[in-house]
């Protein structure tokens, strides 16, 4: 994914006045927008705070400003930059965080992002994507990029496969993995569905599976889809507050719409053991075994 | 350009309005604001179109509205409503772009990365303009005004004025006994910066400073102040950061603005 998104800034930094301002991280993925396009590119240094609204500045002076950083850096150490200098006033900045959940598996909860989705959906103004794959990944950040206003862009790492169909769906923030004949779907957001659609292939019989591409705002076509089902089971790398399951809840009841909603996400207080990015996700509930028994017993 | 005695006027009646605005609307902050209004009248008359004034110390906000009455931006009627509910003034800066206030403040350590971000942004686009930022000495406290120091100079942002009201007084104490910031010019220069030490009371140094540029190199104005100026009372007395004048107190510290011409 952190390619896909490399690659539509560089193709489009020039046409769109985009400054990407990195707090020192991306070795070997900036190069080429660095040496072709040096005024749409600055290494601020390891400044996460200042860099945010520093990016506020280039807002008001007719950028385009991407902030780039990895796992939690982005949203929390700068939060209150975020909030003052981004959301309240309503800048067009996108921030984007490479490492979603448990990328950076066995580099510790230092860098876990799985809080990002509760912290940024309570930012006023700020919209949420979270792609599936490197293909959706590239349209996230079209979408970001275009859009005139503050968006969070949460990606995966780096070597991940594109699944499902690339059609463009009619929607971008939802799209619609496999079908199946029951009353309950799972609805994944970000590159856990891959592992959704593992689970799915080890039960022998059509599940429906929803990929959340744009957590927030949520959109009327993902209630839509989601509320003719009796029962919608929510998989997120992310922790139990205030994620996509939080997202949907809130939504549903506010709207009274009657959707059982069921919910996996990542149990944080299980991370103890260091392992790789499988391991990691195994550990926090997240594995395809532990998604299929879910599934199973929703049925 | 106005000349210096007219703006000791300017400065005079801003004092006034503060001191009234502070009392009518019981707020706080009214020495940070006093310390500050020659820095506040001397960046408005230096400011040109493709310019910005960015107020950091977003608690000195009553000062900086009632200089904008004096520069026409704002109307007394709109002063009045200070501390009213209904009001288009908040008790800290807060951005409205159609009064010329591109940026909230009162948390601190937001003004100058952002001031570092528009001089940048300009540099950039290669276009004219030069920014101002206004800080307090409490926000050398601020991990974001050392990143931003760093930023500044290494961008080569020679664009970017920023002041310091060095009243020396923050919000609990003493700066020094709160937290060491001297010397504080020699850890601007050491970072990069051209430093230029003046009396921030005196309209005609701080307009001839302001005025600077030095090629590849930000500014950064140590305004020496004193807290509360211009009221014998308020001068250097910590307790005037929270408390507002009653009638009694307005009436001598109006008296004194008004007789100190």
């Amino acid at each position: 994914m952190r390619n896909s998104f490399a690659n539509v800034v560089l193709e489009e930094a020039d046409k769109k006045n985009l400054l990407l301002v990195t707090g020192d991280l991306g070795f070997g993925v900036f190069e080429e927008l660095q040496s072709r396009y040096p005024d749409n590119f600055l290494n601020a240094g390891i400044t996460e705070q200042s860099l945010t609204s520093l990016a506020a500045g280039l807002a008001d002076t007719g950028w385009v400003p991407i902030i780039y950083s990895i796992a939690n850096f982005p949203t929390l150490r700068n939060l209150e930059q975020i909030r003052n200098d981004i959301a309240y006033p309503n800048r067009h900045v996108v921030v984007c965080a490479v490492g979603a959940g448990l990328s950076y598996s066995s580099l510790g909860y230092s860098h876990f992002a799985l809080e990002d989705l509760a912290v940024m959906r309570s930012m006023p103004n700020f919209r949420i994507l979270s792609p599936s794959d490197p293909h959706r990944a590239a349209l996230a950040t079209r979408s970001a990029i275009t859009e005139n206003r503050p968006t969070y862009l949460r990606l995966g790492k780096n070597g991940e496969k594109d699944f499902g169909s690339l059609a463009q769906a009619e929607h971008f923030s939802i799209r619609e993995i496999s079908s199946g004949r029951d009353e309950v779907a799972v609805a994944s957001t970000g590159s856990i569905g891959s592992i959704v659609v593992e689970a799915i292939a080890t039960l022998n019989r059509p599940i429906a599976h929803y990929s959340i591409e744009e957590v927030w705002p949520l959109r009327h076509e993902i209630l839509d889809a989601l509320s003719t089902f009796k029962s919608v089971l929510v998989v997120e790398e992310h922790g139990p507050v205030g994620g996509l399951f939080g997202a949907l809840a809130e939504a549903f009841q506010r709207k009274k719409i009657k959707v059982n909603l069921h919910s996996i996400h990542a149990d944080v207080t299980k991370l103890n053991l260091s392992g790789d990015h499988t391991y990691m996700r195994d550990q926090a509930g997240l594995s395809p075994q532990k998604l299929a028994e879910a599934i199973t017993l929703i049925m | 350009m106005r000349k210096v005695d007219e703006l000791k006027h300017v400065s005079m009646e801003v004092r006034k309005k503060l001191l009234v605005m502070i009392a009518q609307a019981k707020a706080a902050h009214i020495g940070s604001s006093l310390s500050a209004i020659e820095i506040f009248v001397a960046c408005m008359e230096t400011l040109q179109d493709s310019d910005s004034l960015i107020v950091s110390k977003g608690h000195a906000a009553a000062g900086y509205y009632a200089t904008l009455v004096e520069f026409g931006i704002l109307s007394e009627q709109d002063l009045k409503t200070y501390g009213t509910n209904g009001s288009r003034l908040f008790g800290h800066v807060t951005r409205d772009v159609s009064l010329g206030i591109p940026f909230s403040t009162g948390s601190l350590g937001h003004g100058l990365p952002y001031g570092v971000g528009l001089a940048l942004g300009l540099k950039r686009k290669n276009r004219a303009g030069k920014i101002f930022v206004i800080a307090s000495d409490g926000e050398m406290n601020e991990g974001t005004t050392w990143e931003s120091a760093l930023l500044a100079n290494h961008n080569g942002l020679d664009n970017l004025v920023l002041i310091v009201d060095r009243n020396g007084i923050q919000s609990i104490g003493d700066t020094e006994a709160t937290l060491r910031l001297e010397p504080l010019d020699l850890k601007w220069r050491s970072f990069g910066w051209h430093v230029e030490e003046v009396d921030g009371h005196d309209l005609s140094s701080l307009l001839f400073a302001l005025r600077k540029s030095v090629s590849g190199k930000p500014i950064v104005l140590i305004a020496k102040t004193i807290k509360g100026k211009g009221v014998s009372f308020m001068e250097g007395d910590n307790l005037w950061h929270y408390k507002s004048p009653n009638q009694e107190e307005l009436k001598s510290a109006l008296d004194e603005v008004s007789r100190n011409k």
